[in-house]
C-alpha cells in the first residue's frame, strides 16, 4: 500500500516535470476551456486528430482565457478552440470590431494561426418565447423598436458596458427600459411571463429547451464570436495529417448541432465525447449517474491525483520551510527578509498565482505544485520560527553549556522541542492546500477541483458535491492526522512542572 | 579553581556585574548571596560563556574563558541551571547521558556511568526511563545533579539549585544532597539569595549587592564583623541559620 502510494507520488512528479515545450513531439496536446462549449469543440479536434492516426492527449477544462492562451503561447498545448471576438478583445484587445483576418494577422506575431469558422457563432443575442402571441411577429432586434411596451431583461454586466445595451439602444433606436437580472433567473422569468425579451449566448443549450428564438442581428451590432481553432503554426508543420483533418472541420459545425450538444451535456448530463455520439431526434437519453456513483468515480480517478499533489507540495514545503524558519529563528538580519517575503506571497491569490507560473512552466502538475509548494510556506516558516523563539532560554542555555554542538543542539534538542509548533504549521499548510489544490483543475492538472469547475459550469450540484464532499473529507482527515500526531507530541515535550 | 579579576558586566544602561574579583580555590567552595537582581547569576552565565565580559578577565582551572576556549572549558564544568533545565522532551536517564552520547561515549560505558551517579545521587534507576514531568520536584534536582556530574568535571556551578523547590522538599532533598555534594570535593561556586542555603553548602560566602561584592568570608565572620550595615542586615535576617551550620558535618 505504501509502496503503490509512494509509487503514485513519483509517477505524479515525473509527469509534471517534464519540459512545457516537447520539441518534435508526435503528439497532438489540445486544450480547453471551462465551459461545455469548449470541451466540446476539443473533442472534434481530438476526434479528427486520432482519425489520422495521431496520438492525441487533452488538458480538458483549463481555468479562463488568459491561462489556456498562457499555456499555448508557451507550447504546452497545440491547439484550443475559441472565438474571433474573444481573441480580439480580451487577448489581443483589438480596437473596434476586428474580424477573422485581423485577428489572424495579429496571433502570427506570436508564432499562432487561426482556422477557418467552425460554421457557428456564439455571441450575445436576444431572444422571445416562441410561443408568446406578444411578440409573435418580431424576427430581428430592429422589431423591438416597434414594441416599446415588451419588458427587456439582460444581465448586469450589459447594463452597464457602453458597448452593451446603452450601444445597442442607440444603434436600433429601441425605446423599451430594459430590466437587469442575474442571467441564471432570465430564463425563468420569460418562461413564466415576468419578461418578454431575453438576453442569451446563441448556442445557449436553454435557448432551445426554454423554447425561444434568438433575433438576428440585423445591424450586426454584437461582435463576431465565430468558433474558430487556434493553433501553433509549427504543429501544423510536424502533424500535417492531423491538421488536415482538423482544418476540414470548418464551416462544418452549425449553431443548432451546438446547442443540441450543449443541451446533452448541461441539461442531460453526459460526456462531452457521449453527445458527439448521439445523433439528432435520439429518444433514448441516458440517465445522469447516481451522486454515490460520481463520488466514486471522482475519487477513483482524482483522489489519487489531489493526495498526490498534497503530499508533494507539503513535502518540499516543509523541507524548505523548516529551515527558512531555522535560518529565521538563527539570523536577525534574514529574519525581516524571510518573514516578510513568505508573508507577501501568501496574500497572491492562489488563482494569480497559478497564472504567473504557466507562462514559465507549462500547464499541468508543475506549475500546480509550484503555487501549492509557495502557498504552504508561510505557516511552516512561521510556526517554525516562532517555534523555536519559544524555547526557554534555560533549556536552550542548558544544551550549550553540556557542549552540544549547533548541529546536535537543533536535532536533538531545539527541532524536537519546536515540534508541535511545527506540525502545527505544517497542518495549517497542508488542510490548506487540500482546499488549494483544487485549483489545479484550472492548470489541467486534475484533482477534486476537476468535478467542482466542471460543476460549477453546467450548474450541476451532484457533479459539484462529487469533488467537494472527497475534498472536504480529506481536509478533515488531514487535520485529524496531525492532531493525532500533535497529542503523540504533547505527551513528551510537557513542560515540567 | 575558578578566579575572577576585575570582571564589568552591563546590559545597556543598567550594570549587572561592576569589578568583581573572586577565588575559589581548587576542591573550595564559595557561594555568591545577594538579593535578586544583584547580579549573581550574571557570574556563572560569563563563567560558562554564555555572556561575556565587558572587562577583566575569568581563569577556570588554569584556562582561560576566551570565545576560542570556551568549548573546552565547558567540559570541565558542570552546571545546574535555576530549575534544572531538564529537556522535558527526554527520559531522565537520556537527559543525562545524551551529551556523552552525542560526543561518541561508548554505549556500556555510558550505562555504567548512568548506574553509579544514580546509586551516588539514591535515585531509583527505574526512574529514569521516565519523563521529567512524570518524577517529583527534587527527583528532577537530582536527575539535574547527575547530568552535572556526569563527566566528572573539576567545577561545578549551582545556579539556586533548589530554588525550585517547596520548602518541605528542599528539607527533605536539601540536607541528603548537600552532603553528597560535600563528599564530591569539587570546586563549587554556588549561586543562591538563601544564606541557610549557602551556609550549608559553601565553605565561604561572597555577598554581593548591585553587581558589587561587599564582603567574603564565612557565616560566622560575616555575623561577627560585617563590613558595612547591608551585610549586617542580610545576615541578620537570616540569625536561624547558625542554628542550621552547626546541624550540617563540614
Amino acid at each position: 500500500m505504501r509502496g503503490r502510494a509512494a509509487a503514485a507520488v513519483g509517477a505524479l512528479v515525473i509527469a509534471g516535470w517534464g519540459p512545457p515545450a516537447m520539441a518534435a513531439s508526435p503528439e497532438l496536446v489540445i486544450g480547453s476551456k471551462r465551459f461545455t462549449e469548449s470541451l466540446l469543440m476539443a473533442e472534434l479536434a481530438a476526434r479528427a486528430a486520432e482519425g489520422a492516426g495521431t496520438t492525441v492527449r487533452q488538458a480538458k477544462g483549463l481555468g479562463g482565457t488568459a491561462i489556456v492562451f498562457a499555456a499555448i503561447e508557451s507550447g504546452s498545448i497545440d491547439l484550443y478552440p475559441d472565438y474571433v471576438g474573444t481573441l480580439a478583445e480580451a487577448v489581443l484587445a483589438l480596437p473596434g470590431h476586428a474580424d477573422r483576418a485581423r485577428v489572424a494577422q495579429a496571433l502570427s506575431a506570436r508564432g499562432l494561426c487561426l482556422t477557418e469558422g467552425l460554421g457557428f457563432e456564439n455571441t450575445y443575442a436576444l431572444a422571445v418565447a416562441k410561443a408568446r402571441k406578444a411578440t409573435e411577429g418580431v424576427r430581428q432586434i430592429g422589431d423591438l423598436a416597434k414594441h416599446p411596451e415588451l419588458v427587456v431583461g439582460i444581465s448586469n454586466e450589459m447594463a452597464g458596458r457602453p458597448d452593451g445595451w446603452p450601444g445597442l439602444a442607440a444603434t436600433y433606436g429601441l425605446l423599451v427600459r430594459p430590466r437587469a437580472m442575474d442571467h441564471g433567473l432570465a430564463y425563468e422569468a420569460i418562461r413564466d411571463g415576468a419578461i418578454d425579451v431575453v438576453e442569451v449566448y446563441s448556442t445557449d443549450a436553454k435557448v432551445e429547451r426554454f423554447g425561444l428564438r434568438t433575433l438576428r442581428d440585423d445591424k450586426r451590432f454584437f461582435p463576431s464570436y465565430e468558433a474558430v481553432f487556434v493553433y501553433r503554426c509549427e504543429a501544423r508543420a510536424r502533424l500535417p495529417r492531423a491538421f488536415d483533418r482538423i482544418l476540414a472541420l470548418a464551416g462544418t459545425v452549425d449553431t443548432s448541432q451546438v446547442m443540441r450538444w450543449n443541451a446533452l451535456v448541461e441539461l442531460d448530463g453526459l460526456e462531452p465525447s457521449m453527445a458527439l455520439d448521439t445523433r439528432a431526434g435520439d429518444a433514448s437519453r441516458p440517465r445522469r449517474a447516481s451522486l454515490l456513483a460520481k463520488l466514486i468515480d471522482v475519487v477513483r480517478t482524482e483522489g489519487p491525483t489531489h493526495v498526490g499533489l498534497v503530499l508533494v507540495s507539503i513535502l518540499a514545503s516543509a523541507l524548505v520551510g523548516v529551515p527558512l524558519g531555522v535560518v529565521a529563528c538563527r539570523s536577525p538580519r534574514l529574519r525581516g527578509p524571510i518573514l516578510a517575503g513568505a508573508g507577501a506571497l501568501q496574500t497572491v491569490p492562489s488563482l494569480a498565482l497559478l497564472c504567473f507560473f504557466i507562462p514559465l512552466l507549462g500547464i499541468g502538475t508543475l506549475p500546480t505544485l509550484v503555487a501549492l509548494f509557495v502557498y504552504g510556506l508561510l505557516p511552516i516558516v512561521t510556526n517554525t520560527y516562532q517555534g523555536l523563539e519559544d524555547i526557554p532560554p534555560a533549556l536552550r542555555e542548558s544544551a550549550i553549556v553540556l557542549g552540544l554542538s549547533e548541529r546536535h543542539r537543533l536535532r536533538f534538542i531545539e527541532l524536537p522541542l519546536a515540534a508541535r509548533s511545527i506540525v502545527a504549521g505544517i497542518r495549517t499548510s497542508a488542510v490548506v492546500a487540500v482546499g488549494t489544490a483544487t485549483v489545479a483543475a484550472f492548470a489541467g492538472a486534475g484533482g477534486f477541483g476537476q468535478p467542482i469547475s466542471t460543476g460549477l459550469n453546467l450548474n450541476d450540484t451532484p457533479t459539484i458535491l462529487s469533488g467537494a464532499i472527497p475534498a472536504a473529507v480529506l481536509a478533515l482527515g488531514v487535520g485529524a492526522f496531525f492532531s493525532a500526531v500533535d497529542r503523540r507530541l504533547a505527551r513528551n515535550t510537557q513542560v515540567e512542572r | 579553581m575558578i578566579t575572577l579579576t576585575d570582571v564589568s558586566k552591563s546590559f545597556g544602561e543598567s550594570v549587572a556585574v561592576t569589578g568583581l574579583s573572586l577565588r575559589v580555590p581548587e576542591g573550595a567552595s564559595l557561594a555568591l548571596v545577594g538579593s535578586s537582581g544583584s547580579g549573581k547569576s550574571t557570574v556563572l552565565r560569563m563563567i560558562s560563556g554564555l555572556e561575556w565580559p565587558d572587562r577583566g578577565t575569568i581563569v577556570v582551572s588554569g584556562m582561560e574563558v576566551t570565545r576560542s576556549t570556551v568549548a573546552r572549558v565547558r567540559t570541565r564544568l558542570g552546571y545546574v541551571i535555576q530549575d534544572g533545565g531538564l529537556f522535558p522532551h527526554l527520559s531522565c536517564g537520556r537527559n543525562v547521558t545524551l551529551a556523552a552520547e552525542l560526543g561518541g561515549a561508548e554505549a556500556r560505558e555510558v550505562q555504567q556511568r548512568l548506574a553509579q551517579l544514580a546509586d551516588l545521587v539514591r535515585l531509583s534507576p527505574s526512574l529514569l526511563e521516565r519523563f521529567p514531568h512524570e518524577v517529583s520536584g527534587g527527583q528532577r534536582q537530582r536527575v539535574a545533579l547527575m547530568r552535572a556530574l556526569f563527566r566528572d568535571p573539576p567545577v561545578l556551578l549551582l545556579d539556586e539549585p533548589f530554588g525550585a523547590l517547596d520548602p518541605v522538599v528542599r528539607r527533605e532533598v536539601g540536607d541528603e544532597l548537600f552532603a553528597i555534594l560535600r563528599s564530591l570535593e569539587k570546586t563549587v561556586l554556588l549561586v543562591t539569595h538563601d544564606v541557610a542555603e549557602a551556609a550549608a553548602l559553601a565553605d565561604r560566602i561572597a555577598l554581593v549587592r548591585a553587581g558589587a561584592l561587599l564582603q567574603t568570608g564565612t557565616l560566622l565572620e560575616l555575623q561577627r564583623s560585617p563590613a558595612d550595615p547591608f551585610v549586617q542586615q542580610f545576615v541578620a535576617a537570616h540569625r536561624n541559620v547558625a542554628l542550621l551550620e552547626e546541624r550540617v558535618p563540614s
